[in-house]
Parts: structure tokens; sequence; C-alpha cells
């Protein structure tokens, strides 16, 4: 009872320190509203993402296409918004992806050492002399296109700097007294890493991901602008990019509009994460 | 320091060997048939099966595994399956663009990032430091590609200042890289910025001020070459993402450089093309991080001893 009162203040502190940070609050009521967005996408697109009007090519923002209209007539406005949910769900799952079969790594690494932390760490040194996008590139040429597959590339390239992370908090956390005396009562290994370890290792974890989806939706929108990623006609802001390239010279707000919405969503995520650092660890803040 | 510098050069040898292992079995899970690809539809077996074993196809994983790093070692990285073309010239005649466009872009980061945080630190809380880091905030959510178009968009078609695309004159390359390199200078801004703000308030600097130093002098070569070390990781952290920001701003400007090939070999699943493509870039990634970690030492000698008693204590931990 006692125990259960503590836990409960302590996330009572970090969400109090949260919410009086102004710029967090605001990257956190951004997050909300594009999640809303994404979940409701169907309910508020104007018009069908995939719906072509060949009457009202390239139309200016304004009129009846409140954000104009794209090379084959599509509503800029409603790709947008199922854009959202495409992006929003490849950069929280590869994240999450990424945090598992990292975090697991380092894990193994951190909590068993010597060779076995060796093998891995030199594997990661290995795993991280590939540029992640190069990586992301290189393994969506193998899985194909299509959202899973993008999830997929993106959540195993993106894993190393998890990887090395947990590493280092569980080496820090692995002397422990609490652990000893988990030890000593003959706790089984698995036990002592799901219930001991991980509950006091996860607070960095979770600041790195939720940073982490900021940058998963940029190489989305990356993957998706050399032509990589989700295949048409679904609206992937970056392939939205590509597309409006070529018209730029007339239709400039093809290319602008998609991305301020990048750049909207990826501010949000930042600067929620950046709050949850500051209000996790106080000390880390810069 | 010489031993130092020729040890990290010797470990950059079984790491190459490991991304090619990496890269090679990654790349040889590509599904679907290269020799039906390549000959049509129409193509019968016989030459289906004389064109696997041409290109090594018909040989057993660890074979052709063993093939490719003899093929390295003579720097041939195998022919294209689409054209036929050897791609280690290609390569040579392509990275070239890259190198430059990277280097450019590197050079516009740190001259633009470093004094950007120090302007911040010095004028910390005035307006000056709250626009620098509303400006870093807005550029680290921007995808680089979409400045370089919005750049375009307007010095290029609106103001007709600089060419839209092409790679003839130095002209060209201006947008590309002011675009990617003002894109990446903001990590490099926030950590210069804070890395300045932990030294500013130490003891030498109170002195330094109090002998009469010009308060030039006591910010850079007091704080900021101090602080110079985690604002170093940064940049060594950029590096991946800016050797991926100048792939797309080739793409971009039509740069003939690794990007475009690349980014071609996979939409032609050119497997030897992005084999060949990724391992370069990553020795080209491995090469930077040793520049990177031999400036380490010269900007902060403490680095070097540092460096050389952890690689010591790494041997001893090994022996026992």
């Amino acid at each position: 009872m006692k125990r259960q009162n503590r836990k409960k203040s302590q996330a009572a502190i970090v969400m109090k320190r949260l919410f009086r940070n102004k710029t967090a609050v605001i990257g956190m009521a951004v997050i909300i509203i594009l999640l809303l967005i994404a979940i409701f996408a169907e309910q508020l697109m104007p018009y069908d993402y995939a719906f072509q009007d060949y009457y009202a090519l390239f139309q200016p923002p304004g009129g009846d296409y409140l954000l104009g209209t794209d090379h084959l007539g599509r509503d800029l406005l409603s790709r947008l918004i199922y854009g959202c949910r495409i992006s929003l769900v490849i950069g929280l799952f590869s994240v999450i992806l990424s945090a598992l079969i990292g975090g697991a790594l380092g894990c193994v690494a951190g909590y068993y050492g010597g060779m076995t932390d060796n093998l891995i760490m030199r594997f990661l040194d290995v795993y991280q002399s590939v540029p992640a996008f190069v990586l992301a590139l290189a393994m969506s040429s193998v899985f194909g296109y299509g959202v899973p597959m993008t999830i997929l590339a993106l959540g195993i390239s993106g894993m190393s700097g998890y990887a090395r992370m947990m590493r280092g908090s569980i080496m820090t956390i692995k002397g422990a007294e609490y652990i000893e005396a988990a030890r000593a009562v003959k706790g089984n290994d698995l036990h002592i890493i799901l219930k001991h370890i991980i509950p006091n290792a996860i607070s960095p974890m979770i600041v790195n991901m939720s940073m982490g989806v900021g940058n998963a939706i940029l190489m989305v929108s990356m993957l998706g602008f050399v032509g990589m990623g989700v295949p048409a006609p679904t609206p992937e802001w970056g392939a939205m990019l590509a597309a409006g390239r070529n018209y730029m010279r007339d239709s400039g707000y093809l290319v602008v509009i998609p991305g301020i919405a990048i750049v909207i969503t990826v501010m949000a995520f930042n600067l929620f994460g950046d709050g949850l650092r500051d209000a996790l660890d106080p000390k880390l803040k810069d | 320091m010489a031993k130092y510098i020729l040890k990290r050069i010797l470990w950059m040898i079984p790491i190459i060997i490991g991304v090619i292992f990496l890269v090679f079995t990654l790349m040889y899970f590509t599904p679907g048939d290269p020799a039906r690809n390549a000959l049509g539809m129409t193509a019968t077996e016989e030459a289906i099966e004389a064109w696997n074993a041409e290109h090594g196809l018909d040989q057993g994983f660890w074979v052709r595994l063993f093939n490719y790093y003899k093929g390295i070692l003579h720097f041939d990285f195998g022919t294209s399956y689409t054209n036929g073309v050897s791609i280690a010239g290609e390569i040579l005649s392509r990275f070239p663009y890259t190198i430059l466009v990277g280097m450019l872009t590197l050079v516009i980061a740190v001259a633009v990032g470093i004094p950007t945080g120090v302007l911040a630190a010095t004028h910390q809380n005035t307006w000056i430091d709250n626009l620098c880091m509303a400006g870093t905030m807005f550029f680290t959510a921007m995808p680089g590609f979409w400045f370089c178009l919005v750049m375009v968009m307007f010095f290029s078609l609106r103001l007709g200042w600089t060419p839209v695309s092409g790679y003839e004159t130095w002209r060209h390359y201006i947008i590309p890289c002011v675009a990617m390199g003002v894109g990446s200078s903001a990590g490099i801004a926030r950590q210069t910025r804070s890395s300045m703000l932990e030294v500013i308030r130490q003891d030498y600097v109170t002195t330094a001020r109090a002998k009469g130093q010009k308060e030039r002098n006591i910010t850079y070569n007091h704080c900021l070459r101090n602080g110079m070390i985690p604002i170093l990781t940064v940049i060594g952290g950029f590096l991946a993402f800016l050797i991926s920001g100048s792939l797309v701003s080739e793409q971009i400007f039509s740069i003939p450089g690794m990007g475009v090939y690349m980014f071609k070999g996979i939409q032609q699943k050119d497997v030897p093309v992005v084999l060949g493509c990724t391992v370069v870039i990553a020795i080209y990634f491995c090469v930077i991080m040793l520049v990177t970690d031999i400036v380490y030492t010269i900007v902060d000698p403490r680095m070097k001893t540092a460096m050389i008693s952890i690689s010591k204590k790494v041997r001893k931990d090994g022996k026992k």
C-alpha cells in the first residue's frame, strides 16, 4: 500500500514538472491533435484521398478545395490528413520496434557482460558504420514496399542507438544492492531483467523514443521522397513532396504545404521529448 | 600519438570486413529473379542458366561472399545487372561529387552552427538567444530536402540567382550545400550553446576576465576550446545524417553522385549496384569517423591520454 503511494507520487512529480514546461505542453497538445486526426482520418477528409477531379487540376489554396489540388486534381488537404496517419503509424511503430530489438540486445550485453557483451558491441560497431538512412534504403530494397515493410526497415536499421543506451544504463544498475538481493534469493536471470532491471532503466529509453519518433518521421519522408517506402496512391508526405516538385514553378504550394506538415509533426515530438527529458531528470537540463 | 592513429586505422579493417558481411548477407535475401529481370520473360532456361553462371549466381552463399571479398581487394565490385557496366568504374567517377557535396555541406554546417551557438550562449536569456534557439528548433524538425526545394523555388525560380539543377559550375553547388548545411547546423548550434554555458562560469574564465583578457579571446580560446569535445561528438553523429542528406540533395539537383546511382539501382533491383554503393558509403563513413577521432586529440590533448589509457585498459580486460 505504502509502496503504491510512493510510486504514484513519483509519477505525479514528473507529470507536474512536465506540465509546468510550456513548450512541452504545446508539443503534447499538437501530438494529441495529430493523433486524433490520424484516428479519425476517414471522417475528417473532405474528399477521398484518391479521388481525381479532372476539372480542377492545380487549384490554388482557397475555394472549393481548401488547400488546393495536385496535378491529378486530388484534394491536398485530404491527402495531408490521410498522410498524417501513415507518418504517425510508421513513426511510432518503427521506434517501438527499434526500442524492442535494441533494448533486448542492450539488456543481454549489459547484464551478462564478458564475451557476450564484447560480441554484441563489436556487432554494433559494424552496424553503426553504415549510416542509418543508407541501411534503411538497403533494407527497404530487400523487404519491398508498403507500410509494414517500411516499419520493419526503419525499425531494424535504427536499433543500434537504443542498444547502446540500454547497455549503458544496465551497467550502472547491475551493481545496485537490490539486484544483489534479487540474486541472493535465487531469482532467475529473466525474472531479474524483466522485474528489476528494465523498470529502473526504462526512463532514458522512453525519452529517447519520444525524440526518435520525430527522427523516424523525417526518415519516412526521405524514403518516400526518393521513391521508396509507401507506394502510390497512398499519400505519404515525402512522396507528395516528390510529386509536387515537378510542378513547383507554378504551384509552389504543392511543395510548401506538405513540408510544413512534416515540420509541425517532427517539432511537436521533439519539444515533447525535450520536456520529458527535463521532467524525468532535471539534472540533464541544458 | 602515431601509435594511436595506427591502431585506430588497423581497427577499421575488421569493421569494414564486418560491414561487407552485413550488407552482403542483407542483400542476399533480395527477392526476385535477376536473370529473368535482365533477359525478359521470353528468355529460355539455358540462357537464364548461362546468365546466372556468368554472374556467379549459381554458387552458394559462402562462395559468393568469398568471391566478393576477393573482388573488393582488387577494387572490383562486379558488374551491373541491367547494363553490364563495371560498378567500380561507375563509383569511381561518381564518388568525387558525393565527397564534394558532403564536405562543403559539413564546412557550412560547422561555420554556421558554432558561431550561432556561441552567440546564443554569450547572450543567454536575451532575445538573441531565444531567436537562435527557436531557429535551431525549426531546422532540426525540417527535412533537409524540403529546405532545398523551398530555396530553389525562391532563389532559382523566383529571383533567378542560381541555376535550378546541374553540376558544371560552382554556382550549381550553392543551394544544395547551403540548404543542407544550414539545415544540419542546428544540432551543432544547440550543442555549442550548452557546452559553452557549462564552461562559461568556470573559475579560469573569471580569472581570464579579471586579468583583462579581451572578451573575444575569452570566448574563443578559453570557453569554446574547452567545450569543444561534446561539440565534436555531435558533429561526428551528424556525419551519418549529412551523408544521407547529400545523397538526397544529389537526387534533387541531378548531381551525378552516388545517391542518384544508388536510388536507380534500388528501383531496378540491381543488387550489385546497391551493395557496392552501400559498402563504399560505409567505408567513407568509417574514414570520416576516424578523422573525427584524430581531430579530438588535436583539439583537446586531454583526450589523447584518455584514449590511450582506454585502449590499454581494454587490452588488459581482454587478457583477463
